[in-house]
């Protein structure tokens, strides 16, 4: 295993380094958190959970990743811990169905989520679009929002979510199934 | 109205859905970074390297007194072990010479 000049300066703990290397990832992992957050104080926080947590595990990284997969990998992972915590604060917003049975209506009481990197024309229904993705299942979120916020390649969702190919492609189309079915709904109660 | 009418007017309405769902499907489409704000990152980056420094700086010393401490409790604690498990089989071997002894004096007990 050979690990790059990069890490073996961070494991020595040179503090240019870290500062270089913050500089170079804070908007990726801060744009990932964001997009799979959709809330722009828990994706500052996540932000710097995640350097905090590269600054004192890197002696653990053995170098059998991309260091962009390694800080990717903990992104997502405290991305989670964030969503699956419950730490997001609960916002009202619009009436949603997962299934399309009234029986089974999930109401989410949640404010539009409006990402600033978005152009002007596409934002009421990119905020639309968002919400939809809250109500995915972890696993076709994370592929989703890697593929379409990040413009990660399915082999670099691959390598950070641990998983091969042909999973993170079935993933990317259960993930659109399941938006399209969301929209329908969406759009029968409210556009139409 | 006839039933070509509702026909048609369905097919209206599932293609302006579609043309609907497709286009906030691709609503995300030329998505831009947004980005973070510089002075909060510096901040914490700050933040964690000192945090990093004061606590390299402390470790050495107390992790060397706390392990001196466990080392000369451990060899107590050993020593104590022995010493007693020495002095319990002494005692015991005493009581029974003794104990023979007196009991050889006194005879066989008879009931």
């Amino acid at each position: 295993m050979v690990l790059s000049p990069v890490i073996k300066k961070l494991r020595e703990g040179d503090e240019q380094t870290f500062r270089e290397l913050v500089e170079q990832f804070r908007e990726r992992v801060f744009n990932t958190a964001l997009g799979m957050l959709q809330h722009q104080q828990n994706a500052e926080d996540v932000t710097q959970e995640v350097f905090l947590e590269v600054f004192r595990s890197v002696a653990r990284f053995r170098g059998d990743c991309s260091l962009s997969t390694w800080i990717y990998r903990i992104t997502v992972q405290k991305s989670l811990e964030h969503i699956r915590s419950g730490q997001r604060k609960k916002r009202s917003g619009f009436i949603f169905s997962i299934f399309g049975m009234e029986d089974q209506v999930n109401i989410a009481t949640e404010a539009p989520f409006y990402h600033p990197g978005i152009q002007l024309e596409n934002r009421e229904r990119a905020a639309i679009l968002f919400s939809a993705i809250a109500k995915l299942p972890v696993n076709q979120r994370t592929a989703f929002v890697l593929h379409k916020v990040d413009g990660l390649s399915q082999t670099e969702i691959a390598e950070i979510m641990k998983v091969t190919i042909s999973s993170v492609e079935s993933l990317m189309v259960r993930a659109k199934q399941r938006l399209r079915e969301l929209l329908a709904y969406y759009y029968e109660k409210n556009e139409k | 109205m006839t039933a070509g009418f509702y026909k048609n007017q369905h097919q209206k309405d599932m293609n302006a859905k579609e043309k609907w769902i497709n286009e906030t499907m691709g609503a995300l489409d030329g998505i831009r970074r947004a980005h973070v704000n510089p002075e909060l990152i510096d901040g914490f980056t700050t933040k964690i390297i000192h945090q990093k420094q004061k606590t390299s700086k402390i470790r050495p010393a107390v992790l060397w007194r706390v392990a001196a401490t466990l080392a000369i409790l451990i060899s107590l604690n050993i020593l104590g072990a022995i010493y007693y498990r020495q002095s319990y089989n002494t005692s015991q071997e005493t009581t029974k010479a003794v104990a023979s002894e007196y009991l050889y004096y006194l005879g066989p007990i008879k009931l």
